[in-house]
Formats: structure tokens, C-alpha cells, sequence
């Protein structure tokens, strides 16, 4: 994955009304500091249409930034399609009242090997 | 400040007492900070929840027992209060619902996710306001 400064993953996201992006892949910053499998903005969110797979509320987990702050996730259930690596992981993504992130978690790795290069600024699904 | 009055059981005070003060310490104070963190997540969670969802929660109550009997490892999808489909993947669950919905439930029964996450460091809110409807 090149020409961004950070580790990321391009991934398609599969939801209730259908893939995005439609015909190429988003490229999704990894964080290792997050635990889940996909922290999507409220803005995608919404975009995505996700409160139309949305897991039952019992469901849903509480979020704990590094500040104690608790935050409640909304939680949907969602595909990620990692093209380059011809995975599709069934999962879920969460978001949060004001998030504006978009986060690969730890969770998500899980299912993928992958090698970070500094000097080159390069993630590498192997 | 303002006094809030109200009962609750006294299990469930002996515990919520005893986290107030493992997280806020043993000082005057300590239950007030936590009351208030529990009425603020309270409200978050029931400030924007719409008709239709909670519908398809309440129906995802009463039918539980009888959807981990009979659906255990397979996704199920609950819309306008009742099962509109089941199968083995997401993708046969992600069917366009039928008229005109708004929200709908998808799980897969009998997953066990985790129920709390550390959200790193980059993580912090930034706005305020309903969650996307």
C-alpha cells in the first residue's frame, strides 16, 4: 500500500445497500490501539445505511479512549472485502456519537498478515 | 448541582457503589461523578433511538430464546418486529427489506463479541448531536 503516510488497508466495504466503493477499494488506516474490527465516521455510518444491519442493542459495546472517556458503539454487522489480499471478513463496524474516524482494529487483523515498512512507507498484505 | 432522587434495588446499589469508588476513589463525591456518567450514557443511548428500532429490539427480546434455539450459528434478520430472514452468510441476509424500512436488525446468533474496547489514542469526539438516522 503506497502514498499515504500511515499504515492502511484498502478494503471494500459490503453493506446493506450493497459495496462501497462500488468498483475500487478505500484505503483505511490501520490502529493498533483499537480493539474492534472496523471504526466507522458517523458520516459513513449514515452513508452506508447501516442502521439497516444493525445488531441488537444488548449487543453493542462500550468504548474506552485512552482519557477514560466512555463512549456507547452502535454496532452493524458488515463485510470488508480486502481485494489485493481476496479475503472477505464477515465482521461488524461501530461508531460513535462525533467520531469522524474511519479505523481498522485489531480484530480485523486477526485475519491478515501483514508487514509494515517505515523506511519505504509501505504496508504489505503477505 | 441538583439532587436526583429515586430507589433501586439494594444488589444493584451495593455494586454501583462499590464501582463509583474503585473508579473515583474512596472521597466525597465519588458516587455523584459515576451517577452522572451513568445518566449520560443512559441518555446517549436512548436519545436517538427511533420507534422502528426499538421495535425490532423489543422483538429481538421476546423472540431470543426461541431465535438460539433455532437459528444457533446462522444470521437472522429482524425488520418491522418479526424474523424476515435467516442463512448462513451476511450476504443472504443483506436482501433489500421489503417496503419501506428504516432500520433493521442483522446478528449472527450466538456470537460472542466483545462488550468493551479500547479505542487507542487517535480516538475523540468531536461533535455532539444525534447519531446518523
Amino acid at each position: 500500500m503506497r502514498g499515504i503516510d500511515v499504515p492502511a488497508v484498502g478494503v471494500s466495504i459490503v453493506g446493506p445497500t450493497g459495496s462501497f466503493p462500488k468498483d475500487d477499494e478505500l484505503l483505511i488506516r490501520v490502529d493498533t490501539g483499537y480493539d474492534g474490527f472496523f471504526l466507522i465516521s458517523e458520516d459513513l455510518y449514515k452513508k452506508l445505511r447501516f442502521r439497516l444491519s444493525e445488531m441488537p442493542r444488548e449487543l453493542w459495546a462500550a468504548g474506552k479512549t485512552v482519557t477514560g472517556e466512555l463512549f456507547v458503539l452502535r454496532r452493524a454487522s458488515l463485510i470488508l472485502r480486502v481485494p489485493k489480499a481476496k479475503l472477505s471478513l464477515e465482521g461488524f463496524g461501530e461508531t460513535f456519537k462525533g467520531n469522524e474516524d474511519d479505523l481498522l482494529g485489531l480484530k480485523f487483523l486477526e485475519a491478515l498478515t501483514i508487514t509494515l515498512d517505515g523506511p519505504k512507507r509501505m504496508t504489505r498484505l503477505l | 448541582m441538583v439532587v436526583v432522587k429515586g430507589s433501586v434495588s439494594e444488589v444493584l446499589e451495593e455494586s454501583f457503589r462499590r464501582k463509583a469508588m474503585e473508579k473515583y476513589g474512596y472521597s466525597k463525591g465519588s458516587i455523584s461523578k459515576a451517577l452522572e456518567k451513568a445518566i449520560e450514557l443512559w441518555l446517549e443511548m436512548e436519545a436517538d433511538e427511533t420507534a422502528e428500532e426499538r421495535a425490532n429490539n423489543e422483538a429481538y427480546a421476546k423472540l431470543r430464546e426461541e431465535i438460539l434455539r433455532s437459528y444457533a450459528g446462522k444470521y437472522v434478520a429482524i425488520a418491522k418486529g418479526k424474523i424476515v430472514a435467516s442463512g448462513d452468510s451476511l450476504n443472504e441476509v443483506f436482501v433489500a427489506p421489503e417496503g419501506k424500512v428504516s432500520h433493521r436488525l442483522v446478528f449472527k446468533v450466538g456470537e460472542r463479541l466483545p462488550r468493551r474496547e479500547r479505542l487507542g489514542w487517535r480516538v475523540s469526539r468531536e461533535g455532539t448531536g444525534p447519531t446518523s438516522k
